[in-house]
């Protein structure tokens, strides 16, 4: 069976999309996809934007999330390094060499045309809307790599979400056996975290 | 009912946990899930043992 491959993940890091976040990261390891972030080195050396760009390189595959795209409500600019992550991701695609032109992605925002109002030159892209709901997270994810990969089965949307409460349920006393709070995990522990509590998870029926 | 079907891999992840180690992580999973299991067990047991007093009660 083909592996699904690594999946940048573009979005907010801040702590009101943290659940998201988390339900992508879930969602991705139980599909068997390697979910990667801008996250997930820190290294001081290394400026930000070239490690996004390394990153979206070495990834295939892509998840970016436009829905808080907002004005900042001290500013009132609005936060755009989710829209110029897919810009580069896009870029890498057009002009990049034969294993950059098979990249694939899906964008979601909270509302399916809202987009066309701060971003329109990206209209006939397959926006997705999830509604600031994981469950339509979960759902869109998994349906987008279905689609891209075809010849794998994966679970359902709906097993995924309930597998993934089930974990954030038991995340608080997950974290404090390592002797930390669940706002405490970096990306890289909670990508561990939730791979090993895959790994020891009854096997149930997936759907095609 | 759908058949049984194989369960996705789980990826190598590209780097080791930041707080703890891989271990260390493993065994926080396997205790919860030891904790959860014991706990299921015993809400079974109270479960049973209040519906055979229930049926002594109604035979008495």
């Amino acid at each position: 069976m083909a592996k699904v491959g690594d999946v940048f993940i573009n979005c907010p890091f801040d702590e009101d999309y943290q659940r998201h976040f988390r339900a992508l990261v879930f969602c991705l390891l139980y599909c068997g996809a390697r979910p990667r972030s801008a996250l997930e080195v820190d290294d001081g050396s290394e400026v930000r934007i070239g490690k996004v760009i390394r990153i979206i390189g070495e990834s295939p595959y892509g998840i970016h999330d436009l829905s808080r795209t907002d004005p900042d409500p001290a500013s009132g600019l609005p936060r755009f390094n989710m829209p110029l992550e897919l810009g580069l991701f896009l870029g890498a695609k057009h002009f990049g060499g034969p294993r950059q032109r098979v990249k694939a992605c899906i964008i979601f925002d909270r509302e399916r045309y809202r987009y066309q109002r701060f971003c329109s030159d990206i209209a006939g892209q397959d926006i997705r809307a999830h509604g600031d709901n994981e469950a339509q997270l979960i759902r869109g994810v998994r349906d987008a790599l279905r689609t891209w990969h075809p010849d794998r089965e994966l679970p359902g949307g709906g097993l995924i979400h309930r597998r993934y409460r089930e974990f954030t349920e038991h995340l608080p006393r997950l974290a404090a056996e390592v002797g930390l709070e669940p706002q405490e995990l970096t990306f890289r522990d909670l990508l561990t975290m939730v791979a090993e509590w895959l790994r020891t998870d009854a096997p149930e029926s997936v759907s095609p | 009912m759908p058949a049984k079907r194989a369960f996705p891999e789980i990826p190598t992840l590209p780097y080791p946990p930041t707080n703890f180690t891989i271990e260390e992580a493993r065994r926080a999973v396997l205790k919860v899930r030891e904790e959860d299991r014991l706990a299921r067990e015993a809400a079974k047991r109270t479960r049973s043992g209040k519906r055979d007093h229930a049926k002594g009660r109604s035979a008495e």
